[in-house]
């Protein structure tokens, strides 16, 4: 059973995930092609373009007339003092060119980014020339927010790099703070200079672009959650204790993690899944956990929805901490998202990952989650379901119960209306 | 090349200390927003600099002092007040108010009161005045462009008005001063604009809390110093290749058919040495003015080479004959001119003519100054005879400019000027030139007969001998010591003509008082005799072989008419003057020279040199015309290009005909297949080599001969090619021996795996390790940033070299061994034949 979770969610996940299984050695090669790829586009899409400043502008009049004048007038020296004005414009558009090609830059964006954090962004820049330092030399960076749609944010970024000796790297960095969850695109960068007089201006547009993901905020459980989460389980039948007890044996497998012996590797679950699985022998303490996030439901709020998403967000934390268990996470949205494996890291950031993009939906999604929770959790499993409709979740919830082949013991169940004075009791908001 | 000691100290003044007590650590701007604090104080040293260079460039255009010296005080001010001290900074509106103030009264007053030159000028000194007030706002880069932009408007005023060579300097000066100007101000708006986004931005983020991004610049002051060099490197750089350029294109480009050199209208020189007329008394102290007047070159007509003086020259301006109470004038000042056009005369055939090639500044009066007589020998535009005064005047529309004529003149006879200068017109009869004042009442001169008589009596000299008397007179007034020359103004009794009084009360004047008295004296005893007035110079620059006559050199000598009997017959000539002559003029120069000091050797060779360069200047840069330019600079190339065309031919030929034979023979061994396969055969063997070369460095054939052609790499791209290059070495050597690298192979389990192959394959113990060394070495490199020297490349290298000789005894030593069966069958075969073969015999 556990290879097939495994399967599905990496087939359901896989496309939107990618980006996140760069550390495996699948991975690596991909990541390398997409590399080159985008290396070898960048070199064809670089975009650059070349104008005048206010001031050169200014200063390109003044020359025609000094040469127009000179001309007509045969004033000798008036075409040599426009010959001399000329040779500052040229140089500086040869020199601004030469200086905006000569500059490599890599962007390092930090993991793990939270809405209100501080993001603090890492332009590493080269300068390739083998004899020309550069100075004064601007590098915009362009931050839009791709997910969730509908909330727009278009800021720019400078910084300057004052001088750069030839050969020579240097770091520079931006900071800040997003405010929202979603999924942001860095870049491109575009690299603005006037060096030496300011005249000419050549701007060049480099195709490094970059995503970031802003998990939700997380807030705070008051003990009255753990406290609430415990009533009804204790409740439950311990049979699955028994069945699950299986000591150090082999317990399932899971997607590869950096830190994980190559012993670990489970060979045809890899080959099946197209990815590097390994095997996995930790035995999980208790019972399967899930929380479903229900935002298929109109008329909610943008604040309902985020206080929602960050209450599921706090509660998926606080169930990975625990540890030991096998966690279901499930998003019935504006797009279908499900995570099922033991509670780990690497769990907890594809679920943050997958709230960090929620939208309501638009459509009713939760029977077909639920019926997909029921055949993913083990019997007496414990279900926490977020949702803003309260108890009239249970009527869908029945409802998909009885379907064929889901005939055991039901889960335990525990719906929360989100948000509501239970959740104002059990989730303290940041 | 660091900052000047000027910028250090004020750096220092006004940044070190207070710098180091608000920012402990070397990184300043991380805590608060940095300011370039060595780039702003750089670009405010070179704003006021340029600011005021371009004054000055204005002011020298304009002939005025006051213009420079003015926005020099006001820099000097600003710069000590507003950006040192702040003390004073003039916001924005008061700004505005104070420049828009000046603009429209200037304007106004301008647009009314002034026309022509004076107008343009008059608007370039409102960029003047508004560039001032320009000065005493904080320098932020919006000011600091607007004082770059008001300079460069007034250098390009200067341009059009201004042409000596001091301005040229000035000039250079200030196109090195400006880019300076314009990168300094480049670098501190993009480092002050992102510190302006950053707390815009911050703003912005207090407001609405998305976004708020921002990044701080880490400037600290030798970063700033590498900046300025770096400014200054390529400000050097820009200078240097636009100034060549500029001038070889300058002197290459064709220039259009017409005159050349028209300019604009500008202020003319206001002549203070000379006049049409002549109010003695009149002038206080006279300074000596070296403003220079006119350039006179002496050329052989016939050769065109310079014509070599001795003493002075004489260029005749206007002529006086009439005097009263004191003033000098002509009889027909009033009346109606009666210009012509000076034509081609016709005494041309006359040996002993001598070129005058005259350059004028403009100036403020008409006359022209000449050698007289004088033979038109080609048409002058713009030159007309005065034929009532017999004076050269100038056209109205070349007034205001340059001007250039050439004339000839017969008045040199064996280097010097004539003392006598016939003339074909009878002035014994011209009754001006016997006009006597009167010797009682107002205005009468009464020593002046006294003193003739005296001087007549005492010296015995007749009348009928005008030519004696005249000189004995000249050398009475300026050798007798009773007379005495000086610049300074006279106390003069009002009552008394100045004439008079010069000869009876004070005996102190300039050459002015010399020549009336002269005149007067000589007419008293019946010698008619005449006021010249002009320019005396001895000023020769040997350099730039031309004359130099400056405001200073005015001066005012006597001609007496004498008829051709009363000519001493050592001063009488031949030729075409001489025999038509009715009479001659005798130059007489009364004034004893002045008691002014030399200059110094070196001031005077300094200001030789100056004059020189001064007429390279103007003659090859400022007035270079089509005429000029194919004389100058395409007549020298072409003649020099055929010249080496021709040397160049003769050497071919030379070459061709010593070589032919040695040709012929080459030729014909290649064309011999013996010749022609050896000739293959050496080409195999380069190629070969070469390959053998690029194996020996571990590098592609082609890679090899692309580095002899393509520029060299970078320090980083050259430790790139390194590691790439003895690792790959190793890799091709060992693939070469079968031991290649496996996919799933790292480096070091590859190098293990040769470890262990190398000793199967006979290699001896000493080379096993090399692959591992090697990997060693390219791990560090690779991966832990190590930086590969020099020398463990070669020791790299080395080993390869001792693996890869090892491995070529293997193969010779196991294709011996491999060999040796069937070497000893062969033998043994041999040996049995031999005994087979002695048996049978």
């Amino acid at each position: 059973m556990n290879s097939s979770v495994l399967k599905n969610w990496v087939k359901d996940s896989a496309p939107r995930w990618e980006v996140s299984s760069n550390a495996s050695p699948n991975g690596g090669i991909l990541s390398a092609l997409m590399n080159r790829l985008a290396q070898v586009r960048s070199r064809f899409l670089t975009h650059a373009s070349t104008r005048l400043t206010r001031a050169g502008v200014y200063y390109v009049v003044i020359l025609l007339v000094v040469a127009t004048v000179g001309v007509t007038r045969q004033i000798n020296v008036m075409l040599i003092l426009a010959g001399m004005l000329l040779g500052p414009i040229v140089y500086n558009w040869r020199l601004a060119s030469s200086i905006c090609r000569s500059v490599k830059i890599r962007r390092l964006l930090p993991g793990g980014v939270c809405a209100g954090d501080l993001v603090v962004v890492r332009l590493e820049i080269t300068n390739l020339a083998a004899r020309q330092a550069i100075c004064a030399v601007r590098i915009v960076d362009r931050i839009i927010r791709v997910r969730p749609s509908g909330k727009e944010l278009r800021e720019q970024v400078a910084v300057v790099v004052p001088y750069l000796a030839a050969g020579e790297s240097t770091a520079l960095t931006y900071e800040g703070r997003f405010e929202n969850r979603g999924r942001y695109r860095l870049g491109p960068l575009t690299v603005v200079t006037q060096f030496p007089f300011g005249l000419v201006e050549k701007r060049i547009t480099i195709p490094l672009e970059d995503e970031l993901v802003v998990c939700p905020r997380l807030g705070k459980l008051t003990p009255q959650w753990r406290a609430k989460r415990r009533d009804p389980f204790e409740a439950t039948p311990q049979r699955s204790q028994r069945e699950t007890r299986q000591g150090e044996e082999f317990f399932g497998v899971r997607e590869w993690q950096r830190g994980d012996s190559l012993r670990w590797i489970h060979w045809r679950g890899s080959a099946k899944h197209g990815t590097w699985v390994v095997r996995q022998f930790e035995c999980p303490k208790n019972q399967d956990l899930a929380i479903i996030l229900d935002l298929s439901t109109n008329g909610i709020g943008d604040q309902d929805v985020e206080y929602t998403i960050r209450f599921a967000a706090t509660a998926l934390e606080e169930l990975v901490r625990d540890g030991g268990n096998m966690v279901f996470f499930g998003l019935a949205g504006k797009e279908q998202f499900w995570i099922h494996g033991p509670a780990s890291s690497s769990l907890l950031r594809l679920g943050l990952e997958g709230l960090a993009e929620a939208e309501p939906a638009v459509a009713e999604s939760l029977p077909d989650l639920w019926t997909k929770c029921l055949a993913a959790i083990r019997p007496a499993g414990e279900v926490v379901v977020l949702s803003p409709r309260g108890e009239r979740v249970w009527e869908l919830l029945r409802s998909s119960n009885g379907k064929p082949g889901l005939n055991r013991v039901p889960p335990s169940i525990k719906v929360i209306q989100v948000p509501g004075p239970e959740a104002r009791e059990l989730f303290v908001d940041a | 090349m660091g900052l000047t000691l000027a910028e250090k100290v004020l750096v220092n003044l006004r940044f070190g200390r207070t710098s180091s007590a608000r920012s402990p650590g070397p990184m300043r701007g991380v805590a608060e927003p940095a300011r370039p604090a060595v780039i702003q104080r750089a670009l405010q040293i070179h704003v006021v600099l340029s600011a005021t260079l371009a004054s000055t460039l204005l002011g020298m255009a304009e002939r005025s002092l006051e213009l420079p010296l003015f926005v020099l005080l006001a820099g000097v001010s600003a710069f000590v007040l507003t950006d040192l001290l702040r003390w004073i900074r003039l916001n924005s509106t008061v700004t505005n108010l104070l420049a828009g103030g000046v603009l429209l009264v200037l304007l106004v007053r301008n647009i009314i009161e002034l026309r022509g030159p004076a107008q343009m000028m008059g608007i370039a000194n409102i960029l003047v005045y508004m560039q001032i007030v320009c000065l005493f706002q904080e320098k932020d880069d919006r000011t600091c462009w607007l004082l770059a932009l008001l300079g460069l408007l007034q250098v390009v005023v200067a341009a059009a008005l201004g042409h000596n060579v001091v301005f040229a300097v000035l000039l250079i000066v200030y196109l090195a001063l400006a880019p300076l100007t314009l990168g300094f101000l480049c670098v501190f708006r993009e480092v002050t604009g992102s510190e302006l986004q950053g707390r815009l931005r911050a703003l912005r983020s207090a407001v609405s809390p998305e976004g708020g991004f921002r990044s701080f610049l880490r400037l600290t002051e030798p970063l700033e110093k590498q900046v300025v060099r770096l400014v200054r490197r390529h400000v050097r750089l820009v200078l240097l290749t636009t100034l060549i350029v500029t001038v070889a294109l300058f002197f290459l480009m064709p220039r259009p058919r017409g005159h050349g050199f028209l300019g604009f209208s500008r202020m003319p020189v206001r002549s203070v040495g000379f006049t049409d007329r002549v109010r003695l008394g009149e002038l206080g102290r006279i300074i000596e003015n070296p403003q220079e007047v006119l350039r006179l070159r002496l050329e052989e007509r016939s050769s065109g080479e310079r014509y070599k003086t001795q003493g002075p020259l004489y260029l005749r301006g206007a002529i006086l004959t009439q005097y009263s109470r004191g003033q000098w004038s002509h009889p027909g000042i009033w009346a109606p001119a009666s210009l012509w056009p000076l034509s081609p005369g016709g005494s041309l055939a006359q040996e002993g003519l001598v070129r005058q090639d005259i350059l004028i500044e403009p100036l403020d009066r008409p006359e022209l100054f000449c050698i007289w007589p004088i033979v038109a020998e080609q048409a002058n535009p713009g030159v007309l005879l005065d034929l009532r005064k017999m004076t050269l005047l100038r056209s109205g529309e070349y007034l205001q400019s340059r001007f250039r004529y050439r004339l000839l003149t017969p008045a040199f006879h064996e280097g010097q000027q004539w003392i006598v200068t016939p003339t074909f017109t009878a002035g014994e009869f011209d009754t001006q030139l016997r006009q006597l004042p009167p010797r009682e009442g107002p205005g009468a001169v009464p020593t002046a007969f006294a003193l003739a008589e005296e001087w007549l009596r005492e010296l015995r000299l007749s009348p009928d001998d005008p030519y004696t008397l005249a000189r004995a007179f000249e050398r009475q007034l300026r050798d007798s010591g009773r007379f005495t020359y000086s610049l300074q103004a006279q106390p003069r009794d009002p009552n008394l003509d100045p004439v008079e009084d010069f000869l009876s009360r004070n005996r102190r004047g300039h050459c002015e008082y010399f020549a009336s008295a002269l005149v007067l004296m000589l007419r008293s005893v019946g010698v008619p005799a005449r006021l010249v007035i002009g320019y005396k110079t001895e000023e020769f620059n040997p350099i730039g072989g031309f004359y130099q006559v400056r405001q200073l050199h005015a001066h005012t000598w006597v001609e007496v008419y004498l008829r051709m009997d009363q000519v001493p017959a050592e001063l009488r000539l031949h030729g075409p003057f001489w025999d038509r002559a009715v009479g001659a003029w005798l130059r007489l120069d009364p004034t004893p020279p002045a008691e002014s000091s030399l200059p110094s050797r070196i001031y005077w060779a300094m200001w030789q040199w100056l004059d020189w360069v001064d007429f390279i200047w103007r003659h090859y840069v400022v007035e270079l015309d089509r005429t000029r330019q194919q004389e100058a600079i395409y007549g020298p190339i072409s003649v020099l290009a055929a010249r080496l065309w021709g040397r160049l031919s003769n050497v071919y030929e030379s070459i061709v005909a010593a070589g032919g034979e040695i040709v012929a023979r080459v030729r014909g061994w290649f064309t011999s297949p013996i010749g022609l396969a050896l000739a293959v055969l050496v080409a195999a063997a380069m190629l070969l080599l070469v390959v053998r070369l690029c194996t020996l460095r571990g590098i592609a054939p082609w890679v090899w001969t692309a580095t002899l052609f393509v520029k060299k790499r970078s320090p980083d791209q050259l430790s790139q090619y390194h590691v790439t290059a003895f690792y790959r070495r190793l890799e091709r050597l060992l693939t070469h021996w079968g031991i290649a690298r496996r996919p799933s192979q790292t480096p070091a389990e590859w190098a293990e795996l040769a470890a262990r192959k190398l000793p199967q394959q006979g290699f001896s113990p000493d080379v096993v390790e090399v692959p591992k060394e090697v990997v060693e070495a390219y791990y560090a490199v690779r991966y832990g940033r190590q930086t590969l020297s020099d020398e463990v490349d070669r020791k790299l290298h080395a080993r390869m070299d001792l693996l890869e000789q090892s491995q070529r005894r293997t193969w010779w030593s196991v294709g011996r061994e491999g060999l040796a069966p069937v070497w000893a069958v062969l033998t043994s075969m041999a040996k049995n034949g031999k005994r087979k073969g002695s048996d049978s015999r």
